[in-house]
């Protein structure tokens, strides 16, 4: 995250854990890795295109725009609100004008794990809906989800993690000078 | 007959609406099988945004250019995705034929895809039309390229059960 918390970037190397660390780190989520295999695993593989390893690397940017690469696609995500309960979200796709012919092919197919279909983040959307329906029933009483917890935002070196989600609130809450007395930064 | 649209004899049109009928039908069963084998032993299947295929934007929601990438899908949707329980309802407008390329005949068909939430909510999901390249194998007609083209790039939430 920037200095204020407002923005923040998620990112993963490529090859950085063995099967065992996975393995390991997972087991005990109860997260089963070793039964399913891909018919055309080009999906998931990564074409290292720069110097950096980074396989996931996501630039969020207060308040509404989001660069993403995940493995090879690339996109640019627009966040437009659409009134107090819906948002919009604007994913356009992208790959450079000199990329050779099998690149663009392996980015469209890429772009299979993102978006509103994505293998991926298909859920996402839903995710945030249950949450909001989940937290609006009661009219005269408030709800609270601690989401990213509580205490000091920082940041952590696991991507499990919405602290960075304080991080927005927090500075929305200071633009808009609502915020409550000895508010975290 | 549309001016220009070749003929066909009855047996093949009624041939083409059975698979148009089948192709519906069976994803809203839900039996992906049977779907799948709709489809023929090399096969392509997107889904794109009006939008992108009108500016020549290959980018889809889905975008499957061979059948194990579309095997990937439907074993994902069964046992990894998370997604909304819904039933889906396919209405498929009769298949147009459009013409022949080769082995193949072009068909076109506008479709509406309906679901239906757990909490009794039926709402319009999508509309579009579909532009497919129909093969015959041996075991019948078969699509070997399906193009979900959609009325609109506006997906609500998730799409998760195939169009």
């Amino acid at each position: 995250m920037d200095a204020r918390h407002r923005h923040n970037i998620t990112w993963a190397e490529a090859e950085s854990d063995t099967a065992e660390l996975a393995q390991e780190a997972y087991g005990a989520a109860r997260v089963r890795s070793n039964y399913l295999s891909l018919r055309e695993p080009e999906l998931v593989r990564f074409r290292r295109e720069r110097a950096d390893p980074l396989n996931i690397a996501i630039t969020s940017v207060f308040p509404s725009a989001v660069f993403v690469q995940i493995s090879n696609s690339l996109a640019v995500r627009q966040i437009r609100p659409r009134g107090i309960d819906e948002v919009e979200i604007f994913q356009t796709m992208l790959g450079y004008a000199d990329d050779p012919l099998d690149l663009t092919q392996h980015r469209l197919r890429q772009a299979n794990l993102v978006g509103p279909a994505g293998l991926v983040s298909m859920e996402d959307g839903e995710a945030i809906e249950i949450a909001h329906r989940a937290s609006k029933p009661d009219h005269d009483s408030t709800t609270v989800i601690e989401l990213g917890g509580a205490g000091a935002i920082s940041d952590r070196d696991y991507r499990v993690t919405d602290v960075p989600l304080r991080g927005f609130w927090s500075y929305y809450a200071e633009l808009l000078g609502i915020e409550p007395d000895g508010a975290v930064r | 007959m549309t001016s220009g649209a070749p003929d066909g004899s009855a047996r093949d049109r009624f041939a083409l609406y059975d698979l148009f009928a089948a192709y519906g039908a069976l994803i809203d069963a839900p039996e992906f099988d049977a779907w799948l084998a709709l489809f023929a032993a090399t096969c392509t299947y997107h889904i794109v945004p009006r939008e992108n295929y009108e500016r020549g934007l290959p980018a889809g929601l889905v975008y499957c250019d061979s059948r194990g990438m579309l095997e990937d899908r439907i074993r994902a949707l069964r046992e990894a995705n998370k997604y909304n329980i819904h039933t889906d309802r396919h209405l498929i407008g009769l298949p147009r034929l459009m013409g022949e390329e080769r082995d193949a005949k072009l068909v076109e068909a506008p479709f509406a895809v309906y679901q239906t939430d757990q909490e009794g909510e039926t709402r319009l999901f999508a509309t579009g039309l579909y532009r497919d390249r129909i093969v015959v194998e041996a075991s019948g007609l078969r699509f070997r390229d399906k193009l979900v083209l959609l009325d609109t790039f506006a997906v609500p939430s998730l799409l998760a059960t195939p169009l």
